[in-house]
Order: C-alpha cells, then sequence, then structure tokens
C-alpha cells in the first residue's frame, strides 16, 4: 500500500482525494499481482509446451524405429512367377529342354532366400523291343553362372524280350529347392526342365511350372 | 505527461505522488504486455511448429497403419496330419479318400496372390492311381460363394503300366514301382475380392485289388498370402 502525503485540499474535496487514492493504490496492486499471476501462467504453458515437445521427440523417435521395423519385416516377401502353357516334346534319346520360366527381384539388404521350383509333367515311354525304357527329368536353377540341378525319372525294364510294345504313362512334379545367401540387389533366378526318353516312342509335357523365391532370413 | 495542476501548493506534493503512482502502474502494465506479448509470441512459434510436426506425425502413423495392415496380411496358414492311414484292398475300382486337409476360413482383406503348398507320403505294394487335388474356396457377403471358388487338381498316375499290345505268353513286364515319390505340389490362386478363404487338400487313391494296400501319412499343406 503506498502511503501518499496529505492532500491539504478543502475539506470538500477530501472524498474525492481518498476515492481517487484508493482507485489509484488498487489499480497499481492489481498490475503487480497480474503481472506475477500471468508470468506463472506463461510458465506454465511454456513448460506443457516443452512437455509436449518431448512427447512429440518421444513419438518421432518411436515411428522412425516402427518405420525401420517394418522396412526389415516388409523384406520377407515372396517373389513368383509361374506359366501354365503346356510344352511338349516327342524327340527320344536326347536331352530337351522343354521349358524355362525366370523370376526377378530385389533385395533392400543382405538376406536368406528359398528359391523353389516345381513343374506338373506327364510323359509316356514306349518301347517295343527288349530293354528299358523310362523318362528322366532335370530342374536346373541357374543364377549368375551358378547352377544347382535335381533329377527324377522312372525307367522300366521288359523281363522277357519279345514282339511287343509297352507304354508307360508318367504323372510326376519335377522340383527343385535351395537356400541361398544372397547380397542385396537384384537378382534373376532361370528354371529350366530338360527330358530325356530312354524309349523309342512317346511324348514328354510340362503343364503347370511355378518359381517362388522367398526371403527366410 | 499530465497537465498542469493547479493545485494548491501545499497540495502539490501529494498530487505528484499520485502521478508518480500512476505512471508507474502504467509502466508496470505496459512491460508486462510487451513481454507477455513476446511469450506468447515464441509459444505461438513453438506451438505452430508443434502442430506441423503433429500433422507430419499423424501422416507418419496412417502410413505406419496402412504398412502394418499390409505386413499383417502376409500370413501363412498350416495344417498338417502326420498319422498313417492304411487302405487294404477291395479291388472295388472306388478312389476313397485317405487324407483331407483344410486351412481356414481365414480372412484375405485385399487383393492377393495365394500360394498353397501341399505334399503327403504314400506307399503301397502295388500299382495304383493316386488323385491329389488342392483347392481354394471363397466365400463372401456380396458375392454368391460359386463365383469365387477356384480349383486345381492334380492327377498323379504312378509308373502306371499299360501293356498295349501283347502276343501270347510275351506279356510279362517289371513292374519297377508302386506309388512311393515325390508328391509335392504348389498351386497359385490370385483372387481379386477380398473375404474368406478355405484351402484344401485331397489325397485319393485308387483302390488296391484284394491283398495289397495304400498308405498315406505325413499330409501337410500351408496356404501363403503374398
Amino acid at each position: 500500500m503506498v502511503a501518499f502525503p496529505q492532500s491539504n485540499l478543502p475539506p470538500k474535496s477530501q472524498p474525492w482525494a481518498r476515492g481517487l487514492e484508493k482507485t489509484v493504490t488498487t489499480n497499481a496492486s492489481n498490475a503487480r499481482s497480474t503481472a506475477v499471476s500471468t508470468n506463472n501462467n506463461l510458465k506454465q504453458i511454456n513448460s506443457s509446451i516443452n512437455l509436449l515437445q518431448r512427447q512429440q521427440d518421444t513419438l518421432v523417435q518411436n515411428q522412425e524405429s516402427l518405420a525401420i521395423q517394418q522396412a526389415y519385416l516388409n523384406t520377407f516377401q515372396t517373389y513368383l512367377s509361374e506359366n501354365n502353357t503346356t510344352q511338349s516334346t516327342s524327340l527320344v534319346a536326347q536331352w530337351v529342354t522343354l521349358s524355362t520360366i525366370s523370376v526377378t527381384f530385389t533385395l533392400t539388404r543382405d538376406a536368406t532366400v528359398l528359391i523353389e521350383a516345381m513343374a506338373e509333367t506327364s510323359s509316356s515311354s514306349t518301347r517295343d523291343n527288349g530293354s528299358t525304357g523310362g523318362v528322366d527329368w532335370k530342374c536346373t536353377l541357374a543364377n549368375s553362372g551358378a547352377t544347382y540341378e535335381s533329377q527324377i525319372g522312372s525307367r522300366f525294364t521288359i523281363n522277357t524280350p519279345g514282339a511287343y510294345a509297352v507304354n508307360t504313362y508318367l504323372y510326376e512334379p519335377s522340383t527343385n529347392s535351395k537356400v541361398l545367401s544372397l547380397t542385396a540387389g537384384t537378382h534373376t533366378f532361370t528354371v529350366t526342365w530338360s527330358v530325356y526318353n530312354y524309349g523309342n516312342g512317346g511324348g514328354c509335357t510340362t503343364k503347370k511350372k511355378i518359381i517362388t523365391a522367398t526371403v527366410v532370413g | 505527461m499530465y497537465k498542469k495542476s493547479y493545485l494548491a501548493p501545499q497540495s502539490q506534493p501529494w498530487g505528484r505522488a499520485i502521478e508518480q503512482e500512476i505512471n508507474e502502474t502504467s509502466a508496470l502494465i505496459s512491460q508486462n504486455k510487451i513481454n507477455s506479448d513476446n511469450e506468447l509470441r515464441q509459444m505461438g512459434s513453438t506451438v505452430s511448429l508443434l502442430n506441423r510436426n503433429k500433422n507430419q506425425l499423424v501422416l507418419q502413423q496412417t502410413s505406419l497403419e496402412a504398412q502394418q495392415d499390409y505386413l499383417e496380411t502376409l500370413d501363412t496358414y498350416t495344417t498338417s496330419s502326420p498319422s498313417v492311414i492304411t487302405i487294404n484292398g477291395t479291388g472295388d475300382g472306388s478312389y476313397p479318400t485317405l487324407k483331407i486337409l483344410t486351412a481356414g476360413y481365414f480372412y484375405v482383406s485385399r487383393a492377393a496372390t495365394i500360394i498353397v503348398k501341399t505334399n503327403c507320403d504314400t506307399s503301397s505294394n502295388t500299382d495304383s492311381n493316386l488323385l491329389l487335388s488342392v483347392s481354394l474356396t471363397g466365400l463372401d457377403s456380396i458375392l454368391p460363394p460359386s463365383n469365387i471358388i477356384f480349383y486345381d487338381a492334380r492327377r498323379l498316375d504312378r509308373t502306371t503300366f499299360n501293356v498295349i499290345r501283347a502276343l501270347p505268353g510275351y506279356q510279362t513286364i517289371a513292374y519297377t514301382s508302386a506309388i512311393n515319390g515325390d508328391n509335392r505340389n504348389t498351386s497359385v490362386f490370385k483372387i481379386t475380392t477380398p473375404g474368406l478363404y478355405r484351402a484344401q487338400f485331397n489325397v485319393q487313391a485308387e483302390m488296391p485289388v484284394v491283398g495289397k494296400y495304400i498308405t498315406a501319412s505325413n499330409a501337410v499343406l500351408s496356404a501363403t498370402i503374398i
């Protein structure tokens, strides 16, 4: 409370002077307390904003970490190529390359990849002399000069030579699979199916052909 | 600055004290306003930055959620039946079912490719025909189920020898094997309609003749959404 000097005003003006003093004093006091409370309020708001800012920083870091994790999980993809066209050959006594398909994929990191190839095959092999007939299938995976081969086959042998013909019908899946460590970058795997008919007649056919590359690690 | 008060000389100190108090109060209010304005301006700028960051966070969050939804669709559903089933031949020409494996119904929320892999060990002491079928069936609340049924079957006739011409007394051939072998199969189904789907693997075999048998075991089915 400010102590004003005596106003020494005429007695009639004294109430006015006291009223004036009171208003001035009250205003000064209000202004000081408003300054203090405004300052306190601003400090509180500032502290809330700082807290929000720290929380946002944490959220940004969490999101970045989630995005990195998701990008990693997203690398566990399966890449696929297929061809359902029927392809046939009637050539015998030689290896014949019948079907080829490829799958191309890009790895964003070094990864372990499972390559699987499968073809439905059907074939017939005919012999009309006492000897061995049958069919062999080769499924060859190739990538950057490296090849990986798998082979299946079925043979039949005529026990008693004579003048007859035997036809054998074979329906088998020709498959190949490989787990490989691959570096980041683009890779192309080509799979080729070849067939050898040991008979002197018949035909060999591939139908559904599939190659998949699955990132497994 | 106030105008001259024309107060009596003895009242002048009082008048100046009043003026001084009013001046100090005004100065305090002005300074307070300046300080508050500055503080608020800084806060406003920080809040705008936070708001921009928040919008960025919301966008990033939406993108993460979409990516998460996508990742959650990259599921594999598997089922297996390791038990050995033996069918003793009756020679009735039927194709009894040895194994049925079903995965699903599982929900696919987007257009997707589904790779169904199957395998089953089989053995027999005779030649037989093996019928393996893989199917993907879709159920949807809008389209009738029959509109989105897929079917893919493969018939494996293993070393089925057929004597097409034999002279009397010359019909002996050596059967190389029964139906032991590789039954692995991969089928690819492309779906365009989100909904519930079921993958099924059926193993059937031609009924052997009396005295012969056929077994099936270790049947597996996996349906992978890519």
